[in-house]
């Protein structure tokens, strides 16, 4: 006859084996999870030290330009308005010095054609540029060219004159003052 | 037996969630921190910007601080002394005859600019040949010290001569 075997007690018994082993898996579980984790925080932990010590430098950087920068403009206003006109006044001679006067004339010459001579010119030198010039030609081809030649300093034609075959032209033109290089 | 089971358990799970918590906090912080740094490094370009804006500003304020210093040499080197205008006429006058030019008239005008420059307007009406007025322009124009030409006016006289209407401020300091 078979025997019956029936486990009727209270706490079954554990199976010490299978306990061990899922203790094992558990525990080398958490030791991985502990190591990767250390693991990561020190590899990270020197270039964000690095990095973090770059930040610092530029932030005390920062905060010694931020505060300087508006103490720099105070004291630049207020030079500034004390030597202003002075230093307008200065500038204003120096670009005045600048300008090429025979430069100017040398240009004249050049666009003058042969039969074609120049009476008079008048101009004031400053940055408006303005000439003033009275032309005298033998024929009004010459003449005409005159006006081409000069085409480009945008001529007006202010008066134009004939008398015993001399023509004669009041021509204002614009020709900017070039600035010389700086020899101050 | 049992007692000892369950003691085990609960440390070992205790010891699983501890390490698991760790791993996870370890991970969100170098992630933030990682992004915290790039954005920062991101950001560098502009920290230079700026630096440089900073350096130019610095400069400036130098260039500034030096302005008295500036000025008095601009004064020194390219204003000519008030006691010195006597010469200075002379010179003119010198520089006019060795030039072939004839001087017919010359009025001065003296007015007061600001601290002790004085401006002197000279108007020149002159007689020579064009070439030679140019020569004048040429050399006055070169000097150093603040001789400037305001107003010119050319008319042709005779075949070989011009008149020539010249306008010229001249600047000194007392």
């Amino acid at each position: 006859m078979m025997k019956i075997k029936y486990n009727i007690s209270k706490h079954k018994r554990i199976d010490l084996v299978q306990f061990f082993l899922y203790c094992f898996v558990v525990l080398v579980l958490s030791v991985l999870f502990l190591f990767i984790g250390i693991k990561n925080l020190s590899s990270k932990e020197k270039k964000l030290r690095e990095a973090k010590e770059q930040q610092e430098l530029y932030r005390t950087k920062l905060n010694y330009i931020s505060k300087n920068t508006r103490e720099y403009h105070r004291e630049i206003n207020a030079i500034n308005k004390k030597w202003r006109n002075k230093v307008r006044f200065s500038n204003s001679l120096i670009a005045a010095k600048t300008y090429d006067i025979i430069g100017k004339l040398n240009v004249l010459e050049e666009l003058l054609p042969s039969g074609v001579y120049i009476q008079g010119i008048s101009f004031k030198v400053d940055a408006k540029s303005d000439i003033d010039i009275t032309v005298v030609a033998d024929s009004y081809p010459n003449l005409f060219h005159v006006y081409k030649n000069f085409s480009k300093y945008d001529p007006s034609i202010v008066s134009e004159s004939e008398s015993d075959g001399i023509f004669t032209a009041h021509i204002r033109i614009n020709l900017e003052l070039k600035k010389k290089n700086e020899k101050k | 037996m049992k007692k000892n089971s369950v003691i085990i358990i609960y440390i070992l799970v205790g010891l699983f969630f501890c390490s698991l918590g760790f791993f996870i906090i370890s991970f969100t912080y170098s992630s933030l921190e990682s992004i915290s740094v790039m954005s920062f490094q991101s950001r560098i370009d502009e920290y230079d910007k700026k630096e440089k804006k900073f350096i130019e500003l610095e400069d400036n304020y130098k260039e500034w601080g030096k302005i008295e210093k500036t000025y008095a040499q601009f004064k020194e080197s390219y204003l000519i002394k008030f006691y010195d205008y006597p010469d200075f006429r002379n010179e003119l006058r010198s520089i006019l005859s060795q030039n072939g030019l004839q001087l017919e008239n010359m009025r001065h005008k003296y007015l007061n600019m600001m601290d002790d420059i004085r401006k002197v307007s000279l108007d020149l009406r002159l007689m020579g040949s064009y070439m030679n007025l140019k020569k004048f322009v040429y050399e006055m124009e070169n000097k150093n010290k603040m001789i400037l030409f305001k107003k010119f006016q050319l008319n042709k006289r005779d075949a070989l001569n011009v008149e020539a209407q010249i306008s010229m401020e001249v600047y000194f300091v007392r």
